[in-house]
């Protein structure tokens, strides 16, 4: 137990426990939340050292990177002409395989951090660190049972990793068949989810996992495996985000945070109101920290008494600190006084040091709010990416929009198809996600939310361009047609 | 109203719409189509016809001009599904059933978004009706033959009718009318006298044709009502008291405001440049060839009074010379390569010979846009990539399959055989695989046409809006579970890096990698 050695990463670790997973390491990828989300549906993972001693390219010099002519040695079995393969093919052709299985730069020397490109089961590694469990999340909720079932999202993404016929699994075929490798390449493991209650935020996200998995199958999209991968990924990420930004509304009753989406058009309001969103998104996450410190320090009752300052000082100066992070007593008792003095009461004021001070000296460069940036900016969320953009926003990427959107509609409605209006009602009460399609709506939660006061200019009558430009995206995608009458209806095969 | 009122009305006015024509201003404009004598054929059959467009389509025009017909057959009719409330819904949807079941006709008309509204309420009240309706609807435009039997529902669907069609266009007869309607204003206004007399010669008739065929080509939808009001304004804009406006029929073609001239616009002769050409009509020195005469002022001569006024009047000779100079082909050859070539596409595509040729093309453009190098053009290549962050662009792509251009098809699609007389001009391609119709399809749109004729004449594929590049990748990846999927032989696999358009082969036998490709190509 953490606590025993150090308060603060103890509560730490009570927060992630709180939460479901680490949202604490930049080092979280769409690939690392993938590996545990496949592992978990596959109840199986693979050995895979070799293939990532194969794809490590020499385009980086480390000691751990095999030179080509070691690999042209060790795998001799698996060469045409074994040992009299040139060494310079070799090392070409590693070098493009690791552009193939590192697109997304997530493979180091090190194959203990390392994951490559999956694409079918072959590819599934044991858990490593930058998961974050976020994968494991996921699945909990896929399969927590909700009329005595499952969500077909496990079905079918174990489907999609069962077939090894796609062009990028063949490419390591030999390397399977290596007989260098002279243990078992498949290991089974032991999935035991957490049984979970879903709050509303994890019945959003597992709702839009069962309707996506219908509609991939309705849409064919479900023939192609890779994309099967690639979408529910995709949804898992966003999922993610959707999480750290809405569990405040699902635990502690907080503020929902209206997710305005800019559908790139140039639109200042937009642009600015959506900004606001990002910010408030954030801010929602270290609201849900603090209330949940607050819940678990009222439920340790460790300090005397939670309405006396000098109750909850006292407990600061005696808690038990690792030396590396003594330094921080000081701090917290400072933020203690500057949140009490400035009318917090004494528990939110001991909670919102507790806060400031774990993410100060124990997650320094990994806040949540960091993570929500990192993680909505892979996901296709957040934009313009580059560290350069000053100011984020909710800058929402095609590929996810299509993905969102066949979350969101209902299998039955596909083939007639919903108005735009109602696809826009239900991104409403399914996410909190506005899109403009009911200007007075959106335009008075974003009021309530107060961002549309700092917006500029005419957000009202920009939300209905937007809510326009985001349904001519949906058109090119084939997801709607707009008739004549200027209505856009959102199915599939209209 | 005299005629010159009638027709000025026609753009943007009362008159565009069918209700507020008296009977005999219905018969002046009626212009047969091919879709009148259809609802006839379906009323004498006693069918439930659904006539569905956009607004300005024709729909209330077309039941105006067979009204006394309907009403001596009792049909019951509803003309405009836009008045229909929803609490009015069911009992609409009770009359169409109960002409459904009594072997009665009806009509209905309806925009597309009321029969959108129309067909899912009927989902619940009329299911049998309701499953009608939507295979109807979904084989109205068919490629090749269809199975479907025609009961008791019929769809005409104006949207998919193309008035500007290359061999029914609608615009001559138009043309023809108004010149006959116009000739009882006469001597009102020189303009007017010389635009009457522009639009009754050939050349100019056929050039007219010419450009609206490019606009024919674009995939898009005009409405009857936008056809109308930009022939009567060419003509009549002359009449209108406002002295920016150059009433030439030439010049009021692209200077009105409805949304096929701004369409047009872009098709204007002064975008087309030849600078020998331009030269001589800046200088005044193309004297011959005009059919209704030289000009009478040259630009040249304006130069030193305004240079404004003299680059006003060149875009007035230029568009002039356009129409009626016997050379004006070296003006119109050099209209938009793209549109052109769409159009020869599916001139030739008849032709078996033509096709191979057009597939090929098609191919190679199609894989150059993984591959920006790549020359082939006899096998579509099945390209693959994959990664999971969206905020990083996929740098390499995998081939180890192709399909033969022997075994795709490229086939466009035509209205089903009973709206056969429906003025239509194919607005896609699709290809797909040869003497297999439920095999995977790509359409190819106009817009995607053009694209790839742009990526053959060497524009870079990454103008290519992202949205085609997943139509195409997802074509290649179901054609790869066919059975006409075939490997490159030898174990061949191809890696693209898409970045710097060079490409890898590695050769896999019996699981074993050679990595020896014999250098790039």
């Amino acid at each position: 137990m953490a606590r025993d050695k150090d308060f603060l990463d103890g509560y730490g670790e009570e927060i992630c426990a709180a939460l479901g997973f680490n949202p604490t390491s930049n080092s979280t990828k769409p690939l690392s939340i993938a590996n545990a989300l496949f592992r978990s549906c596959l109840g199986t993972v693979c050995d895979i050292k070799d293939i990532h001693e194969w794809i490590t390219s020499e385009r980086r010099s480390n000691a751990r990177i095999l030179s080509s002519a070691e690999i042209r040695d060790k795998y001799r079995d698996i060469l045409v002409h074994g040992i009299n393969e040139p060494v310079d093919d070799i090392k070409e052709a590693r070098f493009v395989l690791e552009q193939i299985f590192n697109p997304d730069a997530t493979v180091y020397p090190s194959y203990q951090n390392s994951v490559l490109n999956i694409s079918s089961r072959w590819l599934v590694r044991p858990s490593f660190k930058a998961e974050a469990r976020i994968g494991d999340f996921i699945y909990e909720i896929l399969s927590c049972p909700i009329n005595g079932k499952v969500s077909p999202a496990i079905e079918l993404i174990k489907a999609a990793l069962k077939d090894d016929d796609d062009d990028i699994s063949r490419l390591i075929k030999p390397i399977l068949t290596s007989s260098y490798k002279n243990k078992e390449r498949i290991l089974g493991v032991e999935i035991n989810p957490n049984s979970i209650s879903l709050n509303s935020s994890k019945q959003a996200i597992r709702k839009g996992f069962d309707y996506l998995a219908a509609n991939l199958r309705y849409t064919g999209q479900a023939r192609n495996s890779l994309l099967v991968l690639k979408r529910m990924v995709n949804f898992a990420v966003f999922a993610s985000y959707y999480y750290l930004v809405d569990v405040n509304n699902a635990e502690y009753n907080g503020d929902r945070i209206p997710l305005l989406l800019d559908s790139f058009s140039d639109l200042d309001a937009i642009e600015r109101a959506s900004e606001l969103c990002f910010i408030s998104s954030k801010k929602s996450v270290e609201a849900y920290i603090v209330n949940l410190l607050e819940d678990i320090i009222c439920k340790e009752r460790l300090i005397v008494d939670i309405n006396s300052a000098n109750a909850c000082k006292s407990f600061i100066n005696s808690m038990k600190l690792d030396e590396k992070n003594e330094k921080a007593r000081d701090a917290m008792l400072q933020y203690f006084e500057t949140f009490y003095a400035g009318g917090d009461k004494p528990l939110r004021a001991l909670s919102r040091a507790l806060q400031f001070a774990i993410y100060t000296f124990i997650y320094p460069n990994n806040t949540p709010s960091d993570f929500c940036t990192v993680l909505g900016t892979r996901a296709g969320l957040v934009g313009p990416k580059g560290n350069a953009t000053k100011f984020k926003r909710l800058l929402i990427n095609r590929f996810l929009l299509e993905t969102i959107v066949l979350s969101t509609v209902k299998l039955e409605d596909m083939p007639d198809g919903i108005e735009l209006r109602e696809l826009g009602e239900l991104l409403r009460s399914q996410y909190y996600i506005l899109i403009g399609t009911d200007t007075d709506k959106d335009y008075s939660l974003l009021d309530q939310a107060k961002i549309a006061q700092d917006a500029p200019e005419d957000l009202r009558g920009e939300l209905a361009s937007n809510a326009r430009s985001i349904a001519d995206m949906l058109i090119t995608m084939g997801l709607a047609k707009r008739y004549a009458d200027g209505v856009t209806i959102i199915g599939w095969g209209l | 109203m005299n005629s010159l009122q009638f027709i000025k009305k026609l753009y943007n006015g009362r008159n565009c719409y069918s209700d507020s024509l008296t009977e005999d201003e219905i018969a002046l404009l009626h212009i047969p189509s091919g879709v009148e004598r259809i609802v006839e054929e379906m009323v004498d059959a006693n069918r439930i016809v659904f006539l569905t467009g956009n607004p300005g389509d024709g729909k209330t025009y077309i039941i105006r001009a067979l009204e006394p017909k309907l009403t001596r057959k009792k049909v019951y009719i509803e003309k405009d599904m836009n008045s229909v409330t929803d609490e009015r819904m069911n009992d609409v949807i009770s009359k169409i059933v109960e002409c459904y079941h009594n072997n009665k006709s009806c009509i209905i008309a309806a925009n597309e978004f009321p029969f959108f509204k129309l067909i899912r309420a009927s989902r619940e009240l009329a299911p049998e009706l309701h499953n009608e309706l939507i295979n109807v609807k979904k084989n109205i435009i068919v490629y090749g033959y269809s199975t479907l039997q025609l009961r008791r529902v019929c769809i005409i669907d104006l949207n998919e009718r193309n008035l500007l069609d290359k061999d029914r266009s609608i615009v001559p007869p138009i043309v023809r009318r108004f010149v006959e309607l116009l000739k009882d204003s006469t001597g009102v206004n020189p303009v007017l006298d010389y635009n009457i007399a522009a639009l009754q010669n050939e050349l100019v008739i056929n050039q007219l044709l010419r450009l609206f065929n490019l606009v024919a080509m674009s995939g898009e939808h005009f409405a009857i009502r936008d056809i109308l009001g930009t022939l009567a304004y060419a003509m009549t804009a002359c009449t209108v008291d406002d002295e920016d406006i150059n009433g030439y029929y030439y010049d009021a073609l692209f200077s009105g405001e409805n949304e096929l001239m701004s369409f047009l616009a872009q098709f204007d002769p002064v975008l087309l440049s030849k600078p020998s050409l331009d030269e001589q009509l800046w200088n005044g020195e193309k004297t011959d060839g005009w059919l209704m005469g030289a000009p009478t002022k040259w630009p040249k001569e304006l130069t030193d009074e305004s240079v404004e006024d003299a680059a006003k009047l060149f875009k007035s000779i230029k568009r002039k010379f356009y129409f009626e100079n016997i050379y004006a082909k070296e003006l119109s050859e050099l209209q938009p390569v793209d549109y052109t070539e769409c159009e020869r596409i599916l001139v030739k595509l008849g032709n078996s010979s033509s096709k191979r040729g057009i597939l090929s093309m098609l191919i190679n453009s199609m894989n150059r846009l993984f591959l920006s190098t790549d020359d082939e053009k006899e096998r579509l290549r099945i390209w693959t990539s994959h990664n999971y962050d969206l905020s990083r662009e996929t740098g390499a792509a995998v081939s180890t399959k192709y399909v033969d251009a022997s075994d795709l098809d490229l086939i466009y699609p035509a209205p089903i055989s009973w709206l056969k007389d429906m003025e239509f001009t194919p607005d896609r391609l699709v290809m797909k695989l040869k003497k297999d119709n439920t095999s995977p399809r790509l359409e190819i749109d106009m817009t995607l046409l053009r694209g790839l004729i742009s990526i053959k004449n060497g524009y870079p594929a990454s103008l290519l809006s992202g949205q085609y590049e997943q139509a195409i990748t997802q074509f290649t990846q179901a054609l790869a579970a066919t059975s006409a999927a075939r490997d490159y032989g030898d174990g061949e696999l191809l890696i693209a890096n898409r970045r710097d358009g060079s490409r890898k082969k590695i050769f896999i036998e019996d699981n074993k990698y050679s990595f020896h490709d014999g250098g790039e190509f």
